[in-house]
């Protein structure tokens, strides 16, 4: 595929003809807490792209938390009924992801576009998506995506590969769709020392993990090995089972985590709605059948349930890869200390101890 | 960007989280990573606040009731019609009541007391959960001179030794509970006094699982082996005996003995000692223990607060005692004054039949279960001020419909005194009034002018006549993450006095007859006794799981005491108090029991309605109350 | 187009016509009969006829069906692939079937699907079949009884074991009766609990396994209903030699998509709604959780 090189400036040139067609999403800093988002622009000059790995994942505009699918109106006195689908498909382009979530859509897509069925609604979201990633410069407290093989660099599946080097962005083309674009920018191809350039600033990237990603390390490939094989202590699991408090954060925070639930509920003026909430496998009502029977009902089972979707060898050959991107978010929001990481730790502790 | 910083309006923790909004409704939550107490963190009622937000069922529009019949009005016809009818009630005669909201913001309830006091000229105040709170605020006042937490929730973060009394409070406080879990695993000592094996329990380096009803026994155990290993030591805090009270307190702790205190609380003395060499080693030392609807009697409260006067730690900056509120501006509704006097409070009123009460006032009355529902039905006049719809509008002549708390802009003072602030983040859509200037317009109708602009405005009001909040603004309260009050607002903040103890070794209560010492406490899903709850989804659901697996609610024992009442999970048995009362309800068989005592959460309308209303002690004592029943498979 | 990727296979189920995926269609409900305490059956038919010709079962699947203004549940269907009138029958148990227990006829539903892989049919021709059902798990067996007794001639013995607590609780009276008149087809009846008027057995289902002397050669089992049933009887198959590959059954699972999605219906690597509902017994022994 192609390879080129753009200035700051005609990559911003590049964000400002993409919104003319489409929905503009990249990552922006609120200026009070400094927290990152990765969310609509409603103003161009807000897109940051040296702005650290987004608080929420990305999955939030092409499976977000909550979403009408579905309106219709019954009429008892009639006993008709008027129904209309309530999603819609709108051209996107997200701007500037970093390689992990872009693996956690990715997985994602495998996922809702994979199986037997396509999942209409996220179909819809992501059908029109241009995907244009950024290299990780530098990793992040809670970073361990070179234990997960998804950076700091990404590698396939984008659109456009944006990487900041000394004096503008490396541009490489990964689709078909990219090279449409890039064909109508006018950028000039990258000469050789760019691209060594580049492998450079990925080398550094990764050099620096030691240093600068304190909070996390997790090699999963043991862990995933215990987990496939059964070889997990149920204590280990108890232990863990303790620790959780049955936020849903971990599935929330996810990038990979696709489950979901379907209300109905009713609006004021006799109108309904069908609500497609995220949900989280660590809820003690996810799998609950009405009557009285509720196949998994200690905590700890349930946790075993998520990190083996995560982490079994079974559930990677859906993903075409582990479940966990090495984005570390789950270990940001558990109030317990059993973010993904922290649970790869205790497996393989219980290992080599 | 679509998120807006906001602070969540449940749970007395004060956590920080974003909405996700369009502007005119809430799509998404994310939490607050930078929040100096939740730290990223949120439970699972704030992470699915959109649902609740989200919800259809608002009170959109004002309604007065006609022949029995609610119609709607406009603002300015039930506010007159809620001016006009008042006047027929006298205030100082004890003839309105006003039924107040902790969730309220600090500037409703502000102007409410305002209302209450210069217009309706009444004090017979209240809120849901002030019993437990007052007895908190006036144990932390006599030792420490001032209504409020000594210290602060991020002291959790960095304390050598926490000491969680009683509280089931990673499910009462999630956010609270992770933050001591996270200090357990770093290394600090976190101790555990609670009769049941909780998770918190669980998690704590030691629990000590007492006998009901005598923590506060096992805490003036702690304290007297406390002064023990000091004065094995030779280091008398010199300090310490200029406090008024500590020799008294010193006698009366002397007096313990350890054999009846074996027998009282079933913990050994001696493990008491070790404890205290820890507590002594520490130098910093955080107290927490659960205040409001579920809080401690007055009596343990007071021993709490002379263990950490004892400890001589509590001036160090990361030493706190903090009285943890179930609800989120339970501290700020008590600052401004809503809640009632000691003695004189809205419940106490309702409760007394020949109490003069002809007419109430109602806010945000989110307890799904309203006490004294019969005397409110024949009370003459009720109004009933609300965002969210519920079962107290059957109850009311007049509705009025108030913003949520993401479509004003308002302030929330969390259980550790941090005052942070909520700006609008959200379309008003149906042009509710916020609090604060709907009670400003029933002034204006009654005659006296106030003249708020803005919340804001209000607040500026509240730094001139609430001292501690007096160098507080809207201004710098938006900036960061809140400030804490300052308790030199107080002019005996600092004037540390010892409560006077007395040693009691508490009978069991239980009895041949009433064999079970019964605990009532929190179920997770059922935050304010879900009628908020009940308009989200997942949290919804995670509820219902409990009530579609023991649909009449149920009551926890032992494997023991259930192979010995020959009786199995799910299985009715009949429960009888000594007080007379019976309910039917389902066995849960729970490890985390210990024999001999039951555990009800109250979720079920019928059971505090019918069974435990008629135990006074069930409110007054909160956690500490313990009911003496006989179970019987029925 | 029905939106799945593996369409051919997926109408395959079908005869190959495409399953209502994601909008629901609607249908009206023609007549609704009183089964037993807490259970109706609810006939049914198509507003829109081409949607009804196209819409073809298999034994063993089931329907995302909308009880409009309450939400969303999965039914499993109790028609004969032929020949049978379109119903489903159901249990009061949550908020959305009882809301669908105060419908009258004329009211509208929402349908999805059918989803999930069925029962065996060819597969099994020449063989001896057992059904055994205990109390509302009759609902998923009887579309497989009617459409083998629609083709009595392909199959050797078939034996209904039926259970439920009491007499009152027994469903599809009429149909047994119906059946009971084709040649062959043996039945057997009980009760948990004696009561008055009943002349039939009396105790638990798997007490007929004895009494009916169940072949086990060149036999399949079809078992449906409580666990706790379900697995005395597996016992007894075992103590008798039946093959693990030879008892089927249907699972139940809470379900939202019905597609393979929302993942309520995970059980260890499988999803009942796109693997399942139909398991043989030695698959679901591999699951790896509680049936």
């Amino acid at each position: 595929m192609s390879k080129y090189f753009a200035t700051s400036q005609e990559i911003k040139q590049l964000a400002e003809e993409l919104c003319k067609s489409h929905e503009i999403y990249g990552p922006q800093v609120d200026q009070q807490s400094g927290q990152v988002f990765f969310d609509v622009l409603s103003d161009l000059d807000a897109l940051d792209l040296d702005a650290a790995i987004p608080s929420m994942p990305v999955k939030e505009i092409l499976f977000p938390q909550m979403e009408r699918i579905l309106q219709y109106r019954y009429d008892d006195a009639t006993q008709n009924v008027t129904m209309e689908k309530a999603y819609a498909e709108k051209p996107k382009v997200l701007f500037g992801l970093r390689p992990c979530d872009l693996a956690g859509i990715q997985c994602l897509d495998r996922f809702f576009l994979g199986q037997e069925y396509v999942d209409d609604v996220y179909l819809a979201h992501r059908r029109q998506s241009i995907l244009i990633t950024n290299t990780c410069t530098r990793p992040w407290d809670q970073c361990f995506c070179v234990c997960t093989h998804t950076g700091p660099a990404a590698d396939e599946g984008y659109d456009l590969d944006l990487t900041k080097i000394a004096d503008g962005y490396l541009v490489q083309v990964g689709s078909e769709k990219g090279q449409a674009i890039a064909d109508q920018r006018g950028w000039t191809p990258a000469e050789a020392r760019q691209l060594k350039e580049k492998d450079a600033v990925v080398d550094r990237s990764v050099e620096a993990f030691p240093a600068l990603a304190k909070d996390n390390k997790a090699w999963i490939s043991r862990a995933m090995n215990r987990i496939t094989t059964g070889f997990v202590k149920h204590e280990i699991w108890e232990y863990i089972g303790n620790q959780c408090v049955e936020c849903g954060a971990c599935s929330f925070v996810c990038p990979t985590c696709s489950c979901f639930n379907i209300e109905d509920a009713k609006m004021c003026d006799g109108e309904c709605e069908r609500l497609r909430t995220r949900d989280s496998c660590s809820f003690e009502g996810y799998t609950r059948m009405a009557g009285d029977h509720n196949p998994r009902q200690p905590v700890e089972d349930r946790r075993n349930k998520r990190f083996f979707c995560k982490l079994s060898f079974s559930q990677s050959k859906k993903y075409l890869r582990p479940g966990c991107v090495g984005c570390g978010r789950c270990q940001w929001v558990c109030p317990g200390d059993i973010g993904l990481p922290n649970v790869v730790q205790y497996l393989r502790r219980e290992t080599t101890a | 960007m679509n998120y807006k910083a906001c602070v969540c309006n449940l749970c007395g923790t004060g956590c920080g989280q974003f909405l996700k909004t369009n502007g005119k409704a809430v799509l998404g939550v994310s939490p607050s990573i930078g929040h100096p107490v939740s730290k990223g963190k949120l439970c699972i009622r704030g992470w699915h606040v959109n649902e609740l937000l989200n919800t259809n069922d608002r009170i959109t529009t004002p309604m007065i009731r006609s022949n029995g019949k609610l119609r709607p009005a406009s603002y300015d016809e039930a506010i007159d019609w809620v001016i006009e009818r008042m006047r027929d009630f006298s205030g100082p005669s004890g003839e309105i009541g006003v039924l107040a909201s902790a969730r309220s913001s600090n500037e409703d309830n502000f102007a409410l007391t305002r209302l209450a006091r210069d217009i309706f000229k009444t004090d017979v105040l209240g809120v849901g959960a002030e019993a437990g709170h007052h007895n908190s605020m006036a144990a932390l006042t006599h030792a420490f001179g001032y209504p409020g937490a000594i210290g602060t929730l991020t002291a959790i973060d960095k304390a050598d030794y926490i000491l969680v009394v009683g509280t089931d409070i990673t499910r009462q406080n999630p956010v609270i509970g992770g933050n001591i879990h996270a200090a357990q695993m770093r290394g600090a000592r976190v101790v555990t006094i609670c009769s049941a094996r909780t998770q918190i329990a669980k998690l704590s380096t030691k629990h000590y699982q007492q006998k009901p009803g005598t923590k506060g026994l096992l805490l003036n155990a702690l304290a007297k082996a406390l002064y023990a290993v000091r004065t094995m030591n030779h280091d008398r805090q010199a300090n310490l005996d200029a406090i008024p009270g500590y020799a008294d307190y010193i006698a009366a702790l002397r007096s313990i003995s350890s054999v009846a205190l074996e027998n009282a609380s079933g913990i050994r003395y001696e493990e008491i000692e070790e404890e205290a060499r820890y507590l002594n080693m520490a130098k910093s030392v955080v107290i927490v223990f659960s205040t409001g609807i579920s809080g401690l009697d007055k009596q343990t409260t007071e021993i709490i607060a002379n263990l950490a006067l004892l400890t001589d730690k509590m001036d160090h900056e990361h030493s706190a005692l903090i009285p943890v509120a179930g609800i989120s501006n339970l501290q700020g509704t008590y600052d401004m004054g809503m809640t009632g006097k000691p003695g004189k409070s809205v419940f106490r009123s309702l409760a007394d039949a020949r109490s003069p009460l002809k007419a109430l006032f109602v806010v945000d009355h989110d307890d799904g279960i309203i006490r004294n529902r019969d005397r409110i039905e024949n009370l003459d006049f009720v109004v009933y001020c609300g965002a969210f719809k519920n079962p107290f509008m059957d109850l009311a002549d007049v509705i009025l419909p108030l913003t949520s708390f993401n479509q004003t802009d308002g302030t929330y003072t969390a259980s550790d005194r941090r005052v942070q602030l909520t700006r609008q983040n959200t379309e008003n859509l149906s042009n509710s009034l916020p609090g604060w200037n709907l009670y400003q317009l029933m002034a204006e109708k009654a005659g006296q002018y106030w003249g708020y602009c803005d919340a804001a405005h209000v607040f500026t009001d509240i730094a001139k006549r609430v001292p501690s909040y007096a160098d507080l603004t809207h201004d710098r309260l938006g900036r960061g993450y809140g400030l804490h009050w300052d308790p030199k607002g107080f002019p005996t903040a600092g004037k540390k006095k010892f409560h006077a103890v007395r040693i009691e070794y508490p009978k069991p209560k239980t009895s041949e007859e009433f064999p079970f010492a019964l605990m009532v406490g929190k179920a997770q899903h059922f935050w304010h006794q879900n009628n908020l709850m009940r308009k989200t989804l997942i949290p919804r659901r995670e509820y219902d799981q409990t009530l579609l697996l023991y649909p009449q609610g149920y009551v926890e024992i032992c494997p023991d005491d259930a192979k010995k009442l020959k009786v199995k999970d799910k299985w009715t048995v009949q429960v009888t108090c000594s007080a007379g009362t019976t309910m039917k309800i389902a066995v849960k068989v729970c490890p985390d029991m210990q024999p001999g005592t039951a555990y009800i959460p109250y979720f079920i309308k019928n059971m505090i309605s019918d069974f435990l209303i008629k135990y006074d002690d069930a409110f007054s004592a909160g956690e500490e109350s313990v009911i003496p029943v006989r179970i019987e498979e029925a | 187009m029905c939106n799945s990727l593996r369409h051919e296979e997926t109408c395959q189920k079908n005869d190959g016509l495409c399953p209502i995926v994601t909008f629901p269609e609607v249908v009206n409900i023609d007549e609704i009969a009183d089964e037993a305490p807490e259970v109706k059956t609810f006939y049914m038919s198509f507003l829109d006829k081409e949607v009804e010709k196209n819409f073809r079962i298999k034994s063993g699947q089931f329907i995302m069906c909308t009880v409009f203004g309450a939400g969303e549940f999965a039914v499993s269907l109790p028609p004969s692939p032929e020949n049978d009138r379109f119903h489903i029958t159901v249990r009061a148990v949550g908020k959305v079937t009882n809301a669908l227990h105060a419908l009258k006829p004329g009211d509208k539903l929402g349908v999805r699907g059918p989803f999930g892989n069925g029962f065996p049919f060819e597969d099994i021709k020449g063989k001896n079949i057992i059904y055994v059902a205990g109390g509302i798990g009759l609902i998923p067996l009887r579309s497989s009884i009617v459409h083998a007794l629609q083709h009595r001639k392909d199959f050797g013995r078939i034996i209904l074991l039926y259970g439920s607590r009491s007499a009152r609780d027994l469903l599809y009276q009429p149909d047994i009766k119906e059946w009971q008149k084709t040649d062959g087809f043996e039945t057997y009846i009980t009760i948990d609990r004696a009561e008055p008027g009943w002349t039939g057995e009396v105790g638990y289902v798997n007490t007929l396994i004895e009494k009916a002397n169940v072949p086990v050669d060149n036999t399949v089992a079809f078992v449906c209903g409580p666990p706790i049933m379900f697995n005395s009887v597996i016992d007894d198959f075992m103590k008798r030699g039946m093959s693990e590959d030879n008892i089927i059954s249907t699972l139940e699972r809470q379900m939202k998509c019905g597609i393979g999605k929302c993942q309520h219906c995970a059980i260890g690597r499988t999803l009942v709604c796109t693997d399942g509902p139909v398991y043989t017994y030695r698959q679901i022994k591999t699951l790896g959780e509680v049936i």
